[in-house]
């Protein structure tokens, strides 16, 4: 057995796809990963075809690169860190010793806290077991409530109503999606949206939740009342750092990074996925985090890379994008949408009524430079114009370099002679 | 001048083949649909809509055939044998296989009303009984046509019936397997170099083109939504493509890796084997072979080299 360990906490995208790289870059220690989870799956499909029936579980399951040599340590959840002695414990008792530590467990939604989440026709919509059990009490239920109109909030609606059900779309924003896709584009979905026969609650938030003899009422801050079988609750947006407090670590709104993904503070540690507060050089110095599912896969990379490069490790500047398909609309975003850019609206076929099915490009651009994209139904200009968003790489100089304190580690110098190897 | 009974059985005759050849055109076309063969050329909307149009005509052709017997002045058949099976009494087994074949076809069809509530599994596994009614059927025509006499009328039905057959043949799991399994036999005969084999699944597929992102040299999605790729991309662009493959949502894309066969000169004499230096063999080969063979020799050296296992051959 090797003396050098990488310990990958969560088994998601991140965590897998860091593992991935660990290996495909020639490292040669011990890569260990532990999940909360029993099994790695893709968390997108769980608001989509899980929930329609188009897939099971199984199908799901995410494919980890043929090669990868991992020992998986699943079923059981990181609950403390203590970055001196280099040991993370777990719930079950455990403790794992590491070399370098990849901290990629996620960000959750968070429903307010005296919701009774779990009683049942109450769910949230989390993890693929969570999909699941939704999809079997949607047996016998005709109208769900959806509360949050989100990107899931909106995709779990949809995968309803492809389903025959009705559905009500709770959210306190005027528009569903907006700060996905920006306010242009978030008001042509809406009205889309609309259309298809969700009726949506807008600028409403739920005031209170009761359990009836068959099925919810809600009260909305209107005094509205709704009566459904199932509520669907998909707000809120929390990193998952519980299990990082008392340590050393700045883990307000998600663990802070260095522009490596190096968490700051702490030494031969890297953090990936939904759960990192990084700089994005490509476009701004402060520090944020990007829950997407290609960003967690990239920063899963990077984060290995960073590991394994050690003092030599380039700035993470990744493209962020994402996807999703609702009521016949492809909605692709590309990049950033900061306040006060200039937006341009380009419609596909101009004159038409219903923009967005019709097909439209919003281009976001500080000054002069293309920064963001939101396309709907428009894959082939949305392609063409994402080709610049890529080729411009030209990183924002980081004002004053975060201190990592010691002198970061490289674990590729356990590698030995990989570094060659991987040059030839 | 022909009979009351000679025109009406004309009439039934007639829109009863034609009936059959709709539903069969139905049945290859839900076929078509079912495994995407068509989507690369033909919008996914219109295959749906002419399979429901032609299924419906079919359907519909047949309800004809099956009243048009009733109007027979001397026929026997009744309104109870075209509604319950086997309630005929002179050809009990072939109107059965037809009325049982064209109630069940009508249920199918009236369920596509429930198909949303019914969910997409649940309706598909209904649906699949569409096989079974079309080739009760079949046997319809082949055991109760009396105009299937001559060889080319009941040897075209029988035709078209081994077609759907083999057509649905080809479209099961088992079949995909085998002929990749021959594929790849036959693929490792006949290529030395390595080679990725890029294969994208149409019905996954949902030409969203993060793939073009990340290997614009391979994928390409057309002006007019269509995917373009190539099926074969040699090992120093694998990077990109697994890279596409990782990204896409709908995890469509596959990569087989046709295997590599790096060929080093054969060894005469251990000893000399090990005194020869790596770096003059690793020398030798070049371009794309480099690393792998590096990769292996380190591998074989270090095997070599333990104590008390003799060197490999």
């Amino acid at each position: 057995m090797s003396q050098h360990h990488v310990l990958i906490v969560g088994s998601g995208r991140a965590g897998v796809a860091a593992a991935e790289t660990l290996r495909g870059d020639g490292f040669r220690g011990d890569v260990t990963i532990l999940g909360e989870e029993s099994v790695p799956y893709d968390r997108p499909q769980c608001s989509k075809s899980v929930l329609t029936g188009h897939a099971r579980p199984r199908d799901v399951w995410l494919p980890v690169r043929q090669g990868t040599s991992v020992r998986w340590r699943l079923g059981r959840r990181a609950v403390g860190l203590d970055p001196y002695n280099r040991v993370v414990t777990t719930d079950t008792g455990e403790e794992f010793e590491y070399d370098g530590l990849v901290i990629a467990t996620g960000a959750r939604p968070s429903p307010p806290s005296d919701w009774p989440i779990g009683a049942p026709g109450l769910h949230q919509l989390h993890t693929l077991s969570d999909s699941w059990r939704l999809r079997q009490d949607l047996r016998d239920a005709g109208r769900v409530a959806i509360i949050g109109g989100g990107l899931t909030g909106c995709e779990v609606a949809c995968s309803m109503w492809s389903m025959g059900r009705d559905c009500v779309l709770i959210d306190s924003n005027p528009q569903v999606m907006t700060r996905a896709l920006g306010e242009v584009v978030g008001a042509l979905v809406t009205a889309e949206v609309q259309r298809a026969g969700i009726s949506l609650r807008l600028g409403r938030r739920v005031r209170q939740l009761s359990r009836l003899k068959r099925g919810w009422l809600l009260v909305l801050d209107n005094g509205e009342q709704i009566r459904a079988d199932l509520v669907v609750t998909t707000i809120g947006d929390r990193p998952d750092t519980g299990w990082l407090d008392g340590t050393p670590l700045d883990v307000t709104d998600g663990v802070l990074c260095d522009e490596s993904l190096r968490v700051v503070g702490a030494d031969g540690i890297v953090a990936a996925g939904a759960v990192a507060r990084w700089p994005n050089l490509r476009y701004r110095r402060t520090p944020r985090r990007c829950g997407q599912w290609i960003a967690a896969l990239e920063q899963g990379n990077a984060a290995a890379q960073t590991l394994l490069r050690g003092p030599w490790a380039r700035p993470v500047t990744i493209l962020p994008r994402f996807w999703t398909e609702q009521f016949g609309l492809r909605i692709q975003v590309c990049g950033d949408q900061p306040a006060g850019a200039e937006v341009t609206v380009t419609e596909m076929r101009p004159g038409r009524r219903d923009t967005a099915r019709a097909g439209v490009l919003v281009s976001h651009s500080v000054e002069g430079r293309l920064v963001g994209l939101v396309a709907v139904n428009a894959p082939h200009a949305f392609t063409a114009m994402a080709r610049v968003l890529i080729a411009n790489t030209t990183p924002v100089k980081p004002a004053t370099v975060i201190p990592v304190s010691p002198a970061p580690r490289a674990i590729s110098q356990y590698a030995h002679g990989d570094r060659r190897a991987r040059v030839a | 001048m022909r009979s009351a009974a000679e025109s009406v059985h004309l009439v039934a005759a007639s829109v009863g083949f034609a009936s059959f050849f709709l539903l069969w055109l139905a049945v290859v076309w839900g076929i078509v649909l079912r495994n995407g063969w068509a989507q690369t050329r033909i919008k996914h909307a219109t295959v749906y809509t002419f399979h429901m149009v032609v299924a419906l005509l079919g359907l519909s052709l047949g309800i004809v055939h099956a009243l048009a017997q009733l109007a027979n002045p001397v026929g026997l058949i009744r309104l109870v044998h075209v509604l319950v099976p086997f309630s005929y009494r002179y050809d009990r087994i072939g109107i059965a296989a037809g009325v049982i074949g064209l109630e069940v076809l009508t249920a199918l069809t009236l369920s596509v009303m429930v198909q949303r509530r019914l969910g997409h599994t649940r309706w598909r596994a209904l649906h699949a009984f569409a096989y079974m009614a079309f080739m009760l059927v079949v046997a319809h025509v082949l055991v109760s046509g009396t105009d299937t006499g001559p060889g080319y009328v009941w040897g075209s039905v029988l035709v078209a019936w081994l077609f759907t057959v083999v057509l649905w043949l080809v479209s099961t799991v088992w079949f995909a397997t085998t002929r990749r399994r021959l594929a790849r036999n036959v693929n490792s005969q006949r290529q030395p170099g390595g080679v990725l084999a890029v294969n994208v699944d149409a019905v996954r597929c949902g030409r969203f083109a993060f793939c073009e992102h990340e290997a614009p040299e391979v994928f390409r999605l057309r002006s007019d939504g269509r995917l373009s790729y190539r099926a074969s991309v040699a090992v120093g662009e694998a990077q990109s493509v697994v890279r596409a493959a990782e990204v896409c949502p709908t995890r469509a894309i596959a990569l087989t890796q046709v295997p590599s066969v790096v060929m080093l000169e054969r060894r005469t004499d251990p000893a000399i084997e090990e005194s020869r230096s790596i770096t003059s063999t690793r020398d030798r080969l070049h371009g794309r072979h480099r690393l792998t063979a590096a990769l292996r020799l380190r591998r074989d050296t270090r095997r070599s080299t333990r104590p008390g296992r003799p060197p490999l051959s």
